[in-house]
């Protein structure tokens, strides 16, 4: 007969095990040699001898056998874990309303947070994409010359730098931003061209998908060929194979295509085709011919501020040995070939951080609401487990497995959505014009970061049942298994305090993005003061020595009115020059567009004006050169006086029409009709004949935005030279218009380039491009978050309902109305969401200080996106608390009696 | 047929105690007495490796262990084949017979005619 016996445990339980059982052997080896008649002593020698060294085959008993308990302990670990996963799994399959809710909310606020914080990583805060990226500068040239600034290098400083800095490993040279038109087989379109020496090629890490680059010997000989980029290839040849080879021109010159850049290459911008740079050994002889871009490689070890002083050096010297040339140059070392550091960029990805970590804010403290909730819920779970011997590290381990379990599944989920989201915003994102650098992708170390910190906050949440498991009484929580009457404190203030922040986070979301709707209505509302939206602008392209005079030109541009004049489909034109510049694209010097003779002198004076002082200098935003119809064509009106008519003749008394904002800033309320007024400091004085209504545009310096009216002055073309532009009217789509402008200047010119078309309206988009994305962006955020608010409240304020009950049926038993337990409720619900509703507006106010920048006719001390923003809260807030109070009056009196 | 530690071949003491066991549990002395009583006492020589095997069969979880009451009334460890250890058994006796006919084959086996 045996009888089981614990096997030991404790220090050296291993040790005692394999000396018994030895013992047992050789002490029964004894007996029974002693029964077969030996001595003790002679039984003793005899059965040590048998066993062998003693003390050998005891270490590696007990060697193997600590072997085996490490072996089992961890096999019964990985069974342990198994037991719990299997666990969590039938814990999360049981609560599957809310394990769904938790795992969507979270999934959604990972991805978005991965998917903006991939962006902006790969934007801002990793390395340009190109080879080296940290030892890749710009170096920026600005001098004076011909009266205007300019901001780039003249072939004598590229050859000078190429020839003796000792910074760089090389030095490359480039020029974009060429508006060219390009003619093909399918017709003619304008492209952005940059021309480009082979070290910028090889500097920015240029491949080739189909065909090749250029080869030195191509680039020195100016070789007809062109590049182009897989979005052109794509977009406007269809991936057509035999593109290599074909035949297209920019402008008027001839190019054959050699080669396709690798997909998602981009450099420069928005260019599309790339051509050999024309470069000139001798700098002498190519004075003011060309003009370039510079970058270069730093070599190894030398610094940026090494580099600078000795491109100051060179700039210094080129200054003192010829003077007339470059005493104005200054040239500097940009620590990056790209500026990645502008201010709307970086506000814009400081925004998109801000809100989408908000959501995220809020999508967290919504899932660790309900699992405090259900924690609540689980406490006689918990306890009943203690009491059966669970210990505390085990519960623990088992709530944090299920955290676990809950925020990999949201992982898995998340990813699944980024990447669904970053195709969303790929299609959406217009690839002209976007930042060059700024590329789309998944970082997987930014999605396991944001994953592991959501494991880490759910987990902590998990901690809460576990923790109380472990301390609460099992007698008292079996006591009220079948009602929580433990008023939980922690529980209860930890998910308002859950709800607050969530309030008050999509409030602020909210408020935002009403201010970017009101700035978009306003925008779309705005009363430009003239017809933007069905008014376009021809620029003809003519050169050659035909054109060489401005006379010549005027005369083409008149041909070509008559012809479209004759054309049915369009209504009217009008000629006009010095378009609004401040409208360029952010960058663009607007002073180098301009031109020198305009830059130097621009401005408004009057009579009397001390011209040498740049302090008289008034305000002007347009000085328009027009013909006659302009005002007509553009639906502006005049309101004082008259416009312009064939009594204001060349050579006659110079006449001007001022706006009505011009009018007030130079004369106040006096009559402007018959005023004196000059358009340079020197010069002929001009007359007003009459106030034009205003005009004005939404512009943004990045500073401020301003939609006040333009205080423009109009001349009459008879009366003045300017850079002319056709603006037409059509009389149906706007689609006719390239066609009837490309045939009339190919009846005036046959080789002529077609002119560049573009519709006004598309040339101030920008600022409600900027509405309309942030808008979106932040208005869908902000909805996700109130979304997500709305659960919370009624999450707190059911939670608080089921732990009531009883108190409910008691009170509706002794006759209290049901309307009295709703409002009851809600005034308890109420009172937390007014906290939530104080801080909202104080963050949405601390918000609008980085959206102020991007918004129109709205300030941040608006009140109304505050208000319209905290009603429609205080209503959610409301709604929400009354379905979940309603299921209070609900309880059956009886059914909450009997639980007593 | 000897190795140092053992005073078998490893595989063989293994495949004994197995084989002792196999008709139920049994402490450690007793698989000794066993296989001295079946083997004519040719085989094992000492004890010690005994345990030495007994406690590595343990380790590889063919065999589990169980303090019971010994015949005579002690403490006493005994020794009991596991699922994976009957499998064990099975298997090596069939690889020893194979490998004993083999070499019985080789043994009797004439002079090669020479090439």
């Amino acid at each position: 007969m045996r009888r089981a016996f614990r096997l030991g445990t404790g220090a050296g339980h291993v040790e005692r095990a394999v000396d018994e059982e030895l013992a047992f052997h050789i002490e029964t080896r004894i007996q029974a040699l002693m029964a077969q008649g030996m001595s003790q002593e002679e039984a003793q020698d005899a059965a040590r001898t048998e066993f062998g060294n003693l003390h050998s085959v005891r270490d590696s008993c007990i060697a193997l056998d600590k072997q085996r308990e490490r072996k089992m302990s961890r096999a019964d670990l990985l069974d342990q874990i198994g037991q719990d996963l299997r666990y969590a799994f039938r814990a999360l399959r049981k609560a599957r309303g809310m394990s769904t809710v938790a795992i969507v909310t979270l999934a959604v606020a990972i991805a978005l947070l991965t998917t903006v914080f991939s962006i902006l990583n790969t934007g801002f805060l990793r390395p340009l994409p190109y080879p080296d990226a940290d030892r890749l500068v710009g170096i920026n040239a600005m001098m004076r010359h011909r009266g205007g600034e300019w901001n780039s290098a003249p072939q004598a400083v590229v050859n000078l730098l190429r020839r003796e800095s000792k910074s760089f490993e090389r030095v490359a040279a480039y020029n974009g931003w060429n508006h060219q038109t390009i003619t093909d087989q399918l017709g003619s379109v304008g492209l952005f061209v940059t021309h480009v020496d082979t070290a910028i090629l090889s500097l920015v890490g240029a491949r080739a998908q189909r065909g090749r680059l250029f080869t030195n010997s191509e680039i020195a000989t100016n070789a007809p060929l062109a590049l182009i980029s897989d979005s052109l290839w794509r977009t406007r040849y269809g991936r057509d194979e035999s593109i290599l080879g074909r035949q297209i021109r920019t402008d008027k010159d001839p190019r054959t295509i050699i080669g396709v850049l690798a997909p998602g290459f981009r450099f420069n911008g928005a260019s599309d085709i790339w051509v050999p740079l024309v470069e000139h050994a001798d700098s002498a002889s190519a004075k003011d011919a060309e003009w370039y871009w510079l970058a270069a490689k730093l070599k190894r070890g030398v610094s940026v501020q090494q580099a600078q002083k000795e491109v100051e050096r060179f700039g210094q010297n080129l200054a003192s040995s010829t003077p007339a040339e470059f005493k104005s140059l200054s040239l500097t070392v940009q620590s990056s070939l790209v500026s990645r550091g502008n201010i709307a960029y970086v506000t814009m990805g400081a925004l998109f951080a801000l809100v989408a970590f908000c959501v995220y804010l809020i999508a967290c403290s919504n899932v660790g609401n309900l699992l405090l909730v259900r924690a609540a819920e689980r406490r006689s779970e918990m306890a009943v487990r203690a009491s059966l011997g669970a210990s505390r590290a085990r519960m623990l381990r088992q709530s944090l497995t299920e955290s676990t379990l809950l925020a990999a599944a949201a992982g898995v989920l998340g990813a699944v959505l980024s990447v669904v989201l970053l195709r969303l915003l790929l299609a959406s994102v217009p690839t002209q014009g976007f930042p060059s650098w700024l590329r789309f992708g998944l970082d997987v170390r930014v999605f396991a970061f944001v994953v592991l910190i959501s494991i880490i906050g759910v987990a902590a949440f998990g901690l809460v049942p576990a923790r109380h498991g472990a301390r609460v009484n099992l007698v008292d929580a079996l006591k009220s298994a079948s009602d929580v009457i433990v008023t939980d404190a922690e529980v209860t203030s930890g998910s308002r305090r859950g709800v607050i922040v969530q309030i008050a986070l999509s409030l602020a979301l909210f408020v935002a993005s009403l201010f970017f709707a009101r700035s978009y209505f306003f925008l779309a509302r705005l009363e430009r003061g003239y017809d933007a939206e069905h008014v376009a602008m021809a620029q003809l392209r003519l050169d050659g020595p035909r054109y060489a005079n401005e006379t010549a030109v005027r005369a083409a541009y008149d041909l070509v009115r008559e012809r479209l004049a004759a054309d049915g489909r369009i209504e009217q034109t009008a000629l006009a020059g010095g378009l609004n510049q401040l409208r360029l694209a952010p960058g663009t010097n607007a002073k180098r567009a301009l031109g020198d003779s305009v830059t130097t002198n621009w401005g408004v004076w009057l009579p009397g004006d001390d011209v040498s002082s740049t302090n008289t200098v008034r305000p002007l935003g347009q000085r328009l050169v027009i013909s006659d119809e302009y005002f007509h064509l553009m639906r502006m009106s005049i309101v004082r006086g008259r416009g312009f008519g064939p009594e204001d003749v060349t050579g006659g008394q110079h006449v001007a029409v001022v706006s009505q904002r011009l009018a007030t800033v130079l004369w106040g309320r006096d009559d402007p009709i018959g005023k004196t007024l000059l358009a340079g400091p020197i010069g002929p004085s001009f007359i007003v004949i009459g106030v034009a209504s205003d005009v004005r545009d939404p512009t943004s310096s990045f500073e401020g935005t301003t939609v006040a009216a333009w205080p423009n002055l109009y001349l009459s073309e008879r009366q003045a030279t300017f850079w002319p532009h056709i603006y037409l009217r059509p009389r149906g789509l706007m689609d006719v218009v390239q066609p009837a402008v490309e045939s009339a200047t190919h009846f005036v010119d046959p080789e002529a380039l077609p002119g560049f078309v573009s519709p006004l309206v598309g040339m101030t988009g920008e600022a409600e491009m900027i509405a309309k994305v942030f808008g979106g962006a932040v208005g869908s955020m902000a909805f996700c978050g109130i979304f997500l608010a709305m659960l919370g409240i009624y999450g707190v304020i059911s939670y608080g309902v089921t732990r009531r009950t009883r108190e409910i049926g008691l009170r509706i038993a002794l006759g209290a109305r049901p309307e009295q337990v709703v409002g009851l409720f809600t005034i308890q619900a109420m009172r937390f969401t007014a906290i939530g509703l104080a801080i909202g507006v104080l963050l949405a106010a601390g918000l609008s200080l980085f959206t102020r920048m991007f918004l129109y006719g709205t300030s941040m001390l608006d009140p109304v996106p505050y208000i319209v923003g905290a009603a429609v809260f205080g209503l959610v807030a409301l709604l929400a608390s009354w379905l979940a109070a309603r299921r209070a009056t609900l309880v059956e009196p009886s059914e909450a009696l009997r639980s007593l | 047929m000897l190795d140092r530690d053992g005073g078998l071949l490893r595989g063989t003491l293994d495949l004994l105690i197995l084989k002792s066991l196999s008709w139920g549990p049994r402490h450690g002395y007793a698989v000794a007495e066993w296989i001295k009583s079946v083997t004519d006492d040719e085989l094992l020589v000492v004890d010690g490796p005994l345990y030495t095997a007994l406690h590595r069969l343990e380790k590889q979880g063919w065999v589990t262990a169980e303090w019971g009451l010994s015949d005579n009334n002690r403490r006493a460890k005994f020794y009991e084949l596991s699922r994976s250890g009957r499998t064990q058994l099975r298997a090596e006796v069939s690889s020893w017979d194979r490998y004993a006919r083999a070499v019985g084959k080789a043994l009797v086996a004439a002079k090669p005619a020479t090439a």
